[in-house]
């Protein structure tokens, strides 16, 4: 219950923000970066339930701290250039982040979860890359 | 997706009990960014992504393998 409860957050956020949140390239940005907290922190959760194994851990948050880097490098990019492309290397960084570290989850509803919530990650960066 | 308002408490709750990231979000949830210049939504944006990777570099260091 608590897993399906964590996994609704960042698509609550979305839902919310698609109703409340003026549809600019920076709103939708801060979504990005809720979703990736949001994604980071049901992790953690999935750790301390013993769901996810140490060494799955350290590899997810390597990631996640490299997605958070990407992130602000995203927003620097559109702050200077206000591109669409500059969208694309967090787009890739989350799939890489989904085909390496996430495929690596043993546990299965574990990586289902952490599965959902990143593509919930990739639906931010795309809505984010039609705002621009 | 809807929810119940049930389901909306018990998120509210777990984010307050489980992920301390997650209150975060509420709280920007609930903030109305429409009143705010593109900076300072993406300072705020620049915060959480700091406050993402504050965290995973605290989860990193606990870990033996770190």
């Amino acid at each position: 219950m608590k897993l399906k409860i964590l996994s609704i957050i960042p698509i609550l956020a979305l839902t919310l923000c698609a109703f409340t949140c003026s549809h600019t390239a920076a709103t939708a940005s801060h979504g990005v970066a809720a979703s990736l907290n949001a994604l980071q922190s049901a992790e953690i959760a999935l750790y301390n339930a013993k769901q996810v194994t140490p060494s799955e851990h350290l590899t997810l948050e390597q990631g996640f701290k490299t997605l958070a880097q990407e992130d602000k490098a995203v927003r620097q990019c559109i702050a200077t250039t206000d591109v669409p492309s500059c969208v694309d290397g967090g787009i890739n960084a989350v799939n890489s982040f989904l085909a390496s570290g996430v495929n690596g989850i043993k546990n299965p509803d574990s990586k289902q979860q952490i599965q959902l919530l990143g593509q919930a990650l990739v639906t931010s960066l795309t809505t984010l890359k039609a705002a621009l | 997706m809807a929810i119940t308002v049930q389901e909306a408490i018990e998120i509210l709750t777990l984010a307050n009990t489980l992920a301390p990231a997650g209150v975060t979000l509420v709280k920007n949830l609930a903030t109305d960014l429409q009143g705010k210049t593109d900076a300072e939504i993406n300072a705020e944006s620049d915060a959480i992504d700091d406050q993402t990777i504050a965290t995973a570099d605290a989860e990193i260091s606990k870990l033996p393998l770190a």
